[in-house]
């Protein structure tokens, strides 16, 4: 019943060179809790290739490598390395997963390869970058606005995981927010207690919630904000400080997408951020 | 025929003369060697004097009965407080030493105060050199416990301190300052190099600056349709760029340590907040002991700086690979509680039956961690020796010494002063894995060494060092002196063994044949055995036959029977040697008379159990080189006791017959159908009478048999097993019938040493058989042949007639013989 409660069809991971382990197995767990197929998206920026065509444009490698000019077999050589570390990081934390998986790699903008790929009933998960160097990089928020600007669901995910378990919070601004929907299915899924997060405007008393946790069986508590906004981060810090939470799940239109990225940074947990049907 | 060439061929004695007496001898003793009369044979007990009717009307007796000499050195030992005075303990077994010293020990342990605790905590200056802390006595578990509680509260408090909000704000303020500290700088640089229509792109190994346009890398054929200017200022600006990327990059690993630093300064402040208040309490309860306060204070210290940021990190999932080697984190800070004098009173009293290395002085023990053997402070095991340290500490020598490295350590260890954990694995090589050295602890402790005499008196011989460490000699009495004031005694002993054993009372009567026992286990009619298990034994045997009677007393019956059945379920060997004799597989005579052959006595000994069998011994004489030739030894089948006392055989002649002639003697003497080996000089007269009978030619009666030793002055000497000797030749003549005629020739001297068993005495009283105490080779001669042995008169001579007379003119016949052997060699010489 539960399980039906959900759109999700396939989740979407986008990949990068340095991957990073724990991140791609919350998004391996949330695939086998919704029954969800995976998809490893390896985005090759094509324009990367045209830098070897300036004389003048250098590769400054940080750990000790400093500068130096930027050669196409070279260049060509360490895409390979980054495909094939993405590829078995990816099959390394999918090989258990009981749904199909697949591994692709798209040499096109991030938002033609979005655009190309995605599809209503997608969640494409983005790991968030690991050090503010990486974020400044044209290539974060490249995929960044191509997937917020798809059909699909986004999962931001924090490089460094603080926990796995706990319950899923649904950020809600009215009764039938598609958040609480998706938040219970997955918290059946993951045999979890369910919170939600009223705006200014919300209300516990509604009898939705009653129907929900009646044909959920789900344990469901509410947190208000008071007066305080939803788009402000320092909200849910408040709310949720005696919470340890695995998820927070709300609509785009309550989570824009620098706002989630925040509360991915603070909270240190995935934040799913959907679209309503 | 010569007489050389008669005497080669026949291969007889030379020379030959018809025997004195050849067949019945009429026995005529004078009054001095009569049989002894009945009441030398058995001392009864007087039940007269035991002043009681069953013994539960006795006061039990603990300790030491009897052992007045070892109850000395025993509080001598324990008085005395200097190094080396430790005890070696010695005596019988089945003395119940350890008992008894245990029991005498109480008493001193109880007026002792109790020894301190001991605990090992870990060392957190050298992790591998556990530390060892004295407490006062029952403090340890106190402490341990305390300890305990302190680390669940400090887990708890630290836990929710560090997941407090407090902590986590201000922890994330620092990773935001971090964050944003860093994330301005490249914004800045992004959003300048935007301006200047350059973006960062991400390579797969690091960034570049590229010419862009609308945020998109310019195409290289677009670029190149760009005027030398445009391009030549954007290569400026990349270069300038490229500058400014390299400063921030270059300051990041700075940036990196600030905040660490900053964290670890929070951490550290947000430990001592939580800790604090935990410790304290802890502290309160030992401000009297400065060393554990200074434990914990070094315990704060290292939470504070190192326990607090594992658990961060373990809180953002990075565990900590030095904290897994230690298991749990918190483990180092609890209390290995080593040594706890909780129970009892005084001074503990420590017995170790076990004595391996590892339980004597203590052992480190190993768990597997993923393949490896590790281990730490909490895996110290105490030893005997710390157990008992304060105190006394009881050992079995024997163990001891067949433990390996045991016995070196023990000694080490007392020469030290100080108790050190050796792990032997690690010196041997069995293990190369990290190991501990412990601190020592201070060694303040009595030894007892449990033994037997011989282990004692060889260890005294061959280890020199044992001298130095047990300077204190208790040796323990197998027997005191048979008076009624030890019969009382003895009386209390064994109503306290039946006490202590949940055994039925004695009756007086029942106690008199125990005491009776004892004095036959003392093989001495005048003293009591004072080997208490042997009496224990007979009173759990005695106690049964009670209660399968259904009587709820022991009656003399009851010891009566179990005395018997003890005998026979050990007896099979015995009476397969009885019925081989009865069978004449084995040729024992027990009527008439034999020239040189006569029936000695003999014990043997199996598993606990003595009886004593005859033993046909013979004797061949002819001319020869003064040679007394003992056949066992010759074979090597005899001692060298047994061989002592044939040699004094050879004396003994020499002495008496071959005062004027050398002796021209060849005599043969054998055990006949002995196949085992002979020890002991037991039989030395049994051997020299059938010398004697077989040199005069006069037969000696077979219906006796004979035990003693004798000196080269025919004397005849006390021996062993008299009791069992007497009444292995009693049973067989008792199973032929006996004839009144028959019975045993002892040394005077074991007249005292007589307990028999009834049916001897009985047929004693009954002139059936006959004991008769013999104190020199010329009596026994008598009553082996019925003829006066003959005193020297007033010319010298032998009496005529009599034996020695036959003697020794048989051996002037040999002498004659061999001169005229040398004078024919002689007279073949000068004719050659």
């Amino acid at each position: 019943m539960a399980d039906e409660a959900h759109t999700f069809k396939r989740l979407v991971v986008g990949l990068e060179p340095r991957a990073s382990d724990r991140a791609m197995r919350v998004a391996v767990d949330l695939a086998e809790l919704l029954h969800l197929e995976l998809l490893g998206l390896f985005i090759e920026d094509p324009s990367l290739r045209d830098l070897a065509a300036f004389p003048f444009v250098r590769e400054f490698q940080p750990m000790g490598g400093g500068w130096r000019s930027i050669d196409l077999d070279r260049l060509t050589d360490d895409l390979d390395i980054a495909i094939r570390s993405a590829e078995r990081v990816f099959f390394g934390a999918a090989k258990d997963l009981t749904t199909r998986y697949q591994f692709k790699v798209a040499r096109a903008g991030a938002a033609e390869a979005i655009a190309s790929i995605s599809r209503l009933g997608d969640i494409i998960a983005i790991t968030e970058p690991s050090t503010p160097a990486m974020r400044a990089t044209r290539h974060f928020s490249w995929f960044l606005n191509a997937a917020f600007h798809s059909d699909a669901a986004v999962m931001l995910a924090p490089f460094q995981v603080a926990r796995v378990k706990g319950p899923v919070v649904a950020i809600a601004l009215e009764p039938d927010d598609p958040s609480i929907r998706a938040a219970a299915a997955i918290a059946v899924a993951a045999k979890e207690n369910l919170i939600i997060v009223h705006g200014p405007e919300g209300k516990d008393d509604d009898p939705q919630y009653r129907k929900l946790a009646a044909e959920t069986g789900l344990s469901i508590t509410h947190a208000f904000t008071g007066n305080a906004s939803l788009s402000d981060l320092t909200t849910y810090a408040r709310v949720l400080r005696n919470v340890r939470e695995r998820l927070v799940v709300a609509a785009r239109r309550t989570l824009e997408p620098e706002l989630a990225l925040a509360l991915v940074s603070s909270r240190h947990v995935p934040v799913l951020v959907i679209v309503p049907s | 025929m010569s007489v050389k060439a008669a005497a080669k061929n026949s291969g007889e004695e030379f020379p030959k003369r018809e025997p004195a007496v050849k067949s019945a001898i009429v026995i005529s003793p004078p009054q001095e060697l009569r049989a002894l009369p009945v009441e030398q044979l058995y001392r009864k007990t007087d039940t007269a004097s035991l002043k009681f009717s069953t013994t539960a009307e006795l006061e039990p007796i603990d300790g030491l009965v009897g052992q007045e000499r070892a109850l000395e050195a025993i509080r001598f030992g324990t008085e005395v407080d200097q190094a080396g005075f430790n005890l070696f303990v010695i005596g019988p077994n089945g003395a119940r030493m350890q008992a008894a010293v245990k029991a005498v020990l109480a008493e001193e342990a109880s007026a002792r105060l109790r020894p301190s605790d001991w605990v090992y905590v870990h060392n957190f200056a050298d992790p591998d050199k556990p530390v060892a802390i004295e407490l006062p006595a029952g403090r340890a578990r106190a402490f341990q416990t305390t300890m305990h509680k302190l680390i669940d509260d400090l887990k708890t408090a630290l836990s929710a301190v560090f997941q407090s909000e407090d902590y986590q704000t201000r922890r994330s303020a620092i990773d935001e300052a971090f964050q944003k500290k860093q994330g301005e700088a490249f914004s800045a640089l992004r959003d300048k190099a935007a301006e200047r229509d350059i973006v960062i792109v991400r390579t797969p190994l690091g960034f570049a600056l590229a010419p862009a346009k609308n945020g998109e890398v310019v195409p290289p054929d677009e670029f190149n349709t760009w005027p030398d200017d445009k391009r030549q200022e954007v290569q400026t600006t990349i270069q300038a760029l490229e500058k400014d990327l390299e400063h921030i990059i270059h300051h990041m690993p700075q940036w990196e340590k600030q905040r660490r630093d900053e964290i670890r300064q929070v951490n550290r402040d947000t430990a001592k907040y939580a800790v604090n208040q935990p410790i304290e309490e802890a502290e309160n309860a030992f401000r009297d002991i400065p060393r554990v306060l200074r434990h914990i204070e070094t315990m704060r210290a290292d939470l504070v700086e190192n326990v607090a940021v594992s658990i961060v990190k373990g809180e953002e999932g990075v565990p900590d690979p030095a904290a897994l080697n230690d298991g749990n984190l918190f483990d180092r800070y609890e209390v290995n509680l080593f040594v706890a004098q909780d129970d009892g009173q005084g001074a503990p009293i420590v017995e170790e039956l076990h004595p391996a290395l590892g339980n004597l002085i203590g052992r480190i023990e190993y768990v597997q961690v993923r393949g490896a053997l590790v281990t730490n402070f909490r895996l110290i095991k105490a030893g005997a020796i710390h157990r008992a340290n304060g105190g006394y500490l009881l050992l079995d020598a024997r163990s001891i010494l067949l433990e390996p490295f045991s016995w070196t350590a023990l000694k080490r260890t007392l020469r030290r002063g100080e108790i050190a954990i050796e792990d032997i694995a690690r010196f041997l090589g069995w293990t190369s894995t990290v190991s501990l050295a412990p601190d020592p602890i201070p060694l303040k402790l009595k030894v007892f060494l449990f033994g037997d005499r011989l282990f004692y008196f060889l260890l005294a011989a061959l280890d020199p060092e044992m001298t130095e460490h047990f300077k204190v000699l208790a040796d323990f009495e197998n027997d005191f002196a048979r008076t009624p004031e030890n019969e009382a005694l003895l009386a209390r002993l064994v109503s306290t063994l039946a006490r202590r054993d949940g055994l039925m009372p004695l009756e007086r009567d029942a106690v008199g044949l125990v005491l009776e026992h004892a004095s036959r286990l003392a093989d001495h009619a005048g003293k009591l055995s004072l080997i208490v298990e042997q009496a224990r034994d007979v009173l759990i045997e005695a106690h049964y036959n009670a209660r399968k009677a259904k009587r709820d007393i022991i009656l003399r019956l009851d010891v009566d029977d179990a005395l018997s059945a003890r005998i026979r379920r050990a007896a099979r060997l015995r009476d397969r040697v009885q019925e081989a004799i009865l069978e004449q597989v084995a040729l024992i005579d027990t009527a008439g008379a034999h020239v040189g052959q006569i029936n000695g006595l003999s014990v043997t000994e199996l598993g606990g159990f003595a009886f004593g069998r005859p033993t046909r011994i013979t004797c061949r004489v002819r001319p020869g080189t003064g040679k007394v030739v003992d056949i066992e030894r010759e074979v090597e089948l005899g001692g060298p006791i047994h061989s002592k006392g044939v040699l004094i055989l050879a004396g003994f002649l020499a002495g008496r017959y071959a005062l004027d002639t050398p002796m021209s003697l060849f005599a043969s003497l054998v055990f006949e159908q002995s196949y085992a080996g002979v020890e002991g000089d037991s039989a030395s007269s049994a051997e020299l009478y059938a010398l004697l009978s077989a040199l005069a030619d006069v037969p000696l009666r077979q219906d006796l048999a004979v035990t003693g030793s004798v000196n080269q002055h025919g004397e005849v000497q006390a021996i062993g097993g008299v009791n069992e000797k007497i009444e292995g030749f009693f049973d067989i003549c008792q199973a032929r019938g006996l004839t009144g005629s028959q019975g045993v020739l002892i040394p005077q001297a074991n007249v005292q040493h007589l307990m028999l068993r009834e049916d001897v005495i009985d047929a004693c009283a009954a002139g059936r058989f006959s004991i008769y105490p013999v104190a020199n080779v010329d009596e026994g001669i008598m009553l082996l042949t019925g003829m006066a042995a003959g005193e020297r008169g007033s010319d010298g001579a032998y009496l005529q007639g009599s034996i020695n007379s036959r003697i020794e003119d048989r051996l002037r016949a040999f002498a004659s013989v061999r001169r005229s052997f040398a004078r024919g060699r002689d007279d073949d010489r000068s004719g050659d």
